[in-house]
C-alpha cells in the first residue's frame, strides 16, 4: 500500500497533468448553460463598464471614419429613394436590397441615450428626404424596431467571438435580437445586463444564420468554420439553384432575428460535395469584424407571436 | 512571502494588460500576443512542479473566464506547465543556471533566454490553436498561426520585459 502511494506521489505531476487536461477538455466541449448564463451577465456588466471607459478615446479618434461611414450610408439611402421615386414603387419594393435599407432607416430608433450620433431617424434628419421612407403596405419593416448601439468590446481571435455593446435591458435589448452593422449582419444578442449586452458574432463557432441568395428561392444555413474572420460557409442550397461567384447572400425571411434582405456577404466559391445534392458555398462576409464601431440592434416585434404559433404546431404534431 | 506577493502582482498586471488592451489589438483579427504566458514562463525555477502546474492551470482558467472560451487557455497552460520542468532540467540546469528567483534576461543572456522561452511559447501556442481547431486537416494553418503567435509574443514579451521588469532587475 505504502509503495503504491509512494509511486503515485512520484508521478503526481503526470496525474495532475491528466486531471487538469481532462477538466479543461470537459469545459472546452460543453458548459452548463445556466451557470454560464449567470456568470456571463455579471462579467458583461463588469467588462462593459471598463471597456466603455477605455473606448472613449478610440471613438474620438475614429469620429472621422464613423462620419464617412454614415455619409456613405446616407448616400446609398438617397440613391435608393431617388430610384424609388423614378421607378415603379411596387416593383422596386419587392427587391431585397430596398427592403433592407428601408428596414434600416425607417424603423423607430431608440433615443434614450443622447450621446449616440445615430440616435435619430435618418428619415427626419435629412433635408433631402422630403418624403420620409414610410413603409409601403407590402413592406414588413414596421415589424422591426432598430436601436442604435456602439461597440465597446470586441474579440476576433478566439473560436467563440463576442462583442459587447453599450445597450442593455434598460434600452429594451432582449436576448436573441439580431444585430446589423453598416455593411451587413453582425450577430445575435446573447447575454443582457442593465447597461450592456454581448453579441455572438457571425464568427462564433456556434453561430448559425438562416440566409439565402438574392432573387433565388433557396434558403440555407450560414456558419463560420474558424480561420479567416471574413469567410463563412453557406450550406443546404439545392443544386438546381444557379449560383455564381459574386452573388450576394442575404438574411432569409425564415429568420426570427433578422428582417429578410439584410446583406451578409458575397459568394466567393461554390461546389457540390461528392454524393450530395446541395451546395457548399464559401461566403466573403461584408462586415469587417475588427473595425465595426456602430451597429443597430433589431427587435422583431412579432417574434413572440411566431414562436407561440410554431410551439402550437409542434405541440399539435 | 514577499516574492509570492510580487509574482502574483506581476501576473495580475499581465492578465489585465492582456484582457483590457492586447485582446483589443488582434493582428489581422487572428493573433493576439498572449503576453500572460510570458509571466508563467519566467516564474522561479525552484517552484515545485505540481504547484507550478496548478498555478498555470488556474491562470489559464482566469483568462478563459474573461474571454468566455472555457478550457482553451487552461489546457494550453497545463501543457506548458507539464513541459517546463523537463525543459528547465534539460536546458537551464544543465548549463548551471542556479538563480532561485524568476528567470532573468541579465542572468541568462539573450541567446539562452530566447532558447529557453521560444519552445515554451511554441508549445502553448500550438496546443492552443490545435485544440481551438481540433482538426488534423488544418495542421498547416495551425503551424502558421503558432509561428506568427510565437514571434509576436516574443517581441511583446521582450519589449515589456526590457521596459519594466528588466530595468527593475538590472538596477539592483
Amino acid at each position: 500500500m505504502w509503495s503504491i502511494l509512494n509511486y503515485l506521489y512520484r508521478i503526481r505531476l503526470h496525474i495532475l497533468f491528466v486531471l487538469y487536461s481532462i477538466i479543461s477538455l470537459g469545459m472546452l466541449v460543453g458548459n452548463d448553460p445556466y451557470h454560464y448564463s449567470r456568470w456571463r451577465s455579471t462579467m458583461v456588466e463588469l467588462q462593459g463598464n471598463t471597456l466603455n471607459q477605455l473606448n472613449t478615446w478610440r471613438s474620438y479618434w475614429g469620429l472621422r471614419a464613423a462620419n464617412e461611414e454614415l455619409n456613405e450610408q446616407l448616400a446609398i439611402a438617397r440613391t435608393r429613394l431617388y430610384q424609388d421615386q423614378l421607378a415603379d414603387s411596387a416593383a422596386l419594393v419587392s427587391l431585397p436590397q430596398i427592403r433592407s435599407f428601408d428596414s434600416l432607416f425607417t424603423g423607430s430608433v431608440s433615443t434614450n441615450n443622447p450621446d449616440s450620433m445615430q440616435s435619430q431617424s435618418l428619415a427626419t434628419a435629412s433635408p433631402f428626404l422630403k418624403t420620409p421612407l414610410i413603409p409601403k403596405a407590402s413592406d414588413s419593416s414596421s415589424e422591426y424596431k432598430f436601436i442604435a448601439a456602439r461597440v465597446v468590446g470586441n474579440s476576433t481571435i478566439h473560436r467563440h467571438n463576442y462583442m459587447i455593446l453599450n445597450r442593455g435591458s434598460r434600452d429594451g435589448v432582449k436576448p436573441r435580437m439580431g444585430v446589423a452593422g453598416p455593411k451587413g449582419a453582425v450577430g445575435i444578442v446573447d447575454q443582457v445586463s442593465e447597461h450592456f449586452c454581448t453579441i455572438i458574432t457571425l464568427i462564433h463557432a456556434k453561430a448559425r444564420l438562416s440566409a439565402g441568395l438574392a432573387k433565388k428561392d433557396a434558403v440555407g444555413t450560414l456558419f463560420w468554420e474558424g480561420g479567416m474572420i471574413n469567410r463563412a460557409t453557406l450550406i443546404d442550397i439545392p443544386m438546381h439553384v444557379p449560383v455564381k461567384k459574386g452573388d450576394t447572400v442575404y438574411t432569409s425571411a425564415y429568420s426570427l432575428t433578422f428582417p429578410p434582405g439584410i446583406p451578409v456577404g458575397r459568394v466567393r466559391s461554390h461546389r457540390i460535395p461528392d454524393g450530395e445534392s446541395v451546395y457548399r458555398i464559401g461566403v466573403e462576409l461584408f462586415t469587417d469584424f475588427r473595425s465595426v464601431q456602430y451597429v443597430h440592434l433589431i427587435d422583431y416585434k412579432k417574434r413572440e407571436e411566431r414562436l407561440r404559433l410554431e410551439d402550437k404546431i409542434a405541440t399539435d404534431d | 512571502m514577499i516574492d509570492l506577493i510580487r509574482y502574483t502582482a506581476w501576473l495580475s498586471v499581465l492578465m489585465l494588460v492582456q484582457v483590457l488592451l492586447l485582446d483589443q489589438m488582434a493582428l489581422l483579427g487572428l493573433i493576439s500576443p498572449y503576453i500572460y504566458v510570458f509571466g508563467l514562463a519566467i516564474l522561479p525555477v525552484g517552484l515545485p512542479s505540481w504547484l507550478f502546474m496548478t498555478f498555470a492551470f488556474g491562470y489559464g482558467l482566469t483568462y478563459d473566464a474573461f474571454t468566455a472560451n472555457w478550457g482553451y487557455h487552461a489546457l494550453a497552460c497545463t501543457f506548458l506547465a507539464y513541459i517546463r520542468p523537463t525543459w528547465v532540467r534539460w536546458y537551464l540546469l544543465k548549463s548551471r543556471y542556479d538563480d532561485p528567483g524568476s528567470i532573468r534576461l541579465n542572468s541568462l543572456g539573450w541567446a539562452r533566454f530566447l532558447t529557453y522561452t521560444i519552445p515554451l511559447f511554441a508549445i502553448h501556442q500550438f496546443s492552443l490553436y490545435f485544440f481551438e481547431a481540433l482538426a488534423f486537416s488544418e495542421l498547416h494553418w495551425i503551424f502558421l498561426r503558432s509561428l506568427a503567435g510565437v514571434l509576436i509574443l516574443l517581441l511583446c514579451s521582450l519589449g515589456l520585459y526590457t521596459t519594466f521588469y528588466g530595468s527593475a532587475h538590472t538596477s539592483k
